[in-house]
């Protein structure tokens, strides 16, 4: 995407809402009711649209619409009365018993402080770099870095007594 | 062997659920929708009636921007002042010493060395890498470019016009104002053509290095034409001065207009350069 007075351009806000929809709302049902998740979406893509003069070509821009997404649940925590959190998912969404290795790795992410299911979250859900996960949680980069280390060491040994020959 | 961070992605890419169809055509399009309408807010804005002088006054924005044009004049620091000053004194000095010299190469050194001690101040915003932190002041990183633009201007025309006129004969003023203010024009428009596209320590050696040439044309001038210095030569000079007014002004307005960017978007490699 352009910067200036190309990014309003209709075409390239499509291909945007395209190839990100599902990045963005898979962020906004983490941390929103899911009754919600689809009108945070919305409106994170609305507010990218009328701040896409801020956009200035670093790194990708899913790193800015989740940035906005984040903000935007925010906002409605907020206005809600509660804490932003991540929230649980519904039923039809939980792993069956049947895959026992995606629950053990269910009930270790819920273990997890929020922080560091976010980062995990963009790290290996939204696939941002380090850099790019920072930026959105508004950290530096080295601090992002620990917090993914922390938040993988505890994920283990919430995971431990792993299955054998399953982790490295 | 698989590690936990492959498990994560595997677990995620399970987690997530399609998106319905339906609902996301409809937010592309209401996306597609507002782009639209803050386009046409902005064709309105921009393409409308501008305000006239007047009502700029009467809306107080004419002395807000020379308020802040002020405070500009104070944040510059001494540095160009006092280089601005020492170049003066020091081609009053050259001209008093040496009155038998071209005093057109002395305008011209002038010029030049004025036009390049000036602008390490108004490239220090951008190169700092403030851009994106001023956009979203009420005097952004244009703002403040123009505005010491606007002052540095101001005080080089002024010490360009008082050399000329220590520095001139009696009846060819205008041909010194002229000779003075050609090269000036000229290494102001290479510098801003140099400094678009360079990073902070790039932008000012090429400042420099572009002032030494015009320095060093004037100078090759004086040795090899120095009938271009004589008052019969005044046309060449007005055709010059003109042609490098017109430069400057050209580069000045596409280097306002790209304050808004940082200079690594304005790179070589960059993809808004090469779009």
């Amino acid at each position: 995407m352009k910067t200036g007075s190309t990014s309003f351009d209709e075409k390239a806000m499509r291909l945007m809402v395209e190839r990100h929809y599902e990045d963005v709302l898979a962020y906004c049902r983490r941390h929103a009711p899911v009754s919600a998740a689809e009108d945070l979406t919305q409106e994170t893509f609305l507010r990218f649209v009328r701040r896409a003069e801020a956009y200035d070509e670093r790194g990708k821009p899913l790193a800015l619409l989740l940035t906005i997404a984040r903000n935007a649940c925010i906002d409605a925590a907020r206005s809600a009365g509660r804490a932003p959190s991540f929230v649980e998912l519904d039923k039809g969404l939980e792993p069956s018993q049947s895959d026992s290795y995606a629950v053990e790795l269910e009930s270790a992410l819920a273990s997890l402080p929020p922080d560091e299911r976010e980062a995990l979250e963009l790290r290996f859900d939204q696939g941002l770099g380090v850099a790019e996960a920072a930026s959105v949680m508004g950290m530096s980069r080295f601090a992002m870095n620990r917090l993914l280390k922390r938040a993988l060491a505890h994920a283990r040994s919430a995971l431990a007594p792993e299955p054998k020959g399953r982790l490295k | 062997m698989r590690t936990l961070e492959d498990d994560l992605k595997a677990y995620y890419r399970s987690r997530r659920v399609s998106a319905d169809p339906a609902v996301k055509a409809a937010v592309a399009d209401r996306v597609a929708r507002e782009c639209a309408d803050i386009r046409a807010e902005r064709d309105v804005a921009f393409d409308g009636m501008p305000l006239s002088v007047a009502e700029k006054i009467r809306c107080g924005q004419v002395a807000d921007y020379a308020a802040f044009v002020a405070g500009q004049a104070r944040f510059m620091g001494v540095r160009s002042w006092l280089l601005q000053a020492a170049v003066v004194a020091l081609v009053v000095f050259v001209s008093w010493a040496d009155p038998s010299g071209t005093m057109g190469l002395f305008a011209c050194l002038a010029g030049a060395a004025i036009a390049v001690c000036g602008l390490p101040d108004i490239f220090a915003s951008r190169m700092c890498g403030l851009v994106e932190l001023e956009r979203s002041c009420k005097f952004n990183a244009r703002s403040v470019a123009s505005a010491r633009m606007t002052v540095l201007a101001c005080a080089n025309a002024v010490a360009l016009f008082v050399s000329s006129c220590l520095i001139a004969a009696e009846g060819e003023v205008v041909l010194v104002v002229a000779q003075v203010f050609a090269p000036y024009f000229l290494t102001v428009g290479g510098c801003l053509a140099a400094a678009r596209r360079m990073g902070a320590s790039g932008a000012l050696a090429a400042s420099a290095a572009w002032g030494s040439i015009v320095v060093a044309v004037a100078y090759g001038l004086a040795i090899k034409c120095s009938w271009v210095y004589e008052m019969a030569s005044w046309w060449i000079w007005g055709i010059v001065v003109v042609a490098a007014a017109a430069w400057m002004l050209f580069e000045a307005r596409r280097w306002l207009s790209d304050m808004r960017f940082s200079p690594r978007v304005l790179a070589f490699d960059s993809s808004y350069v090469n779009r």
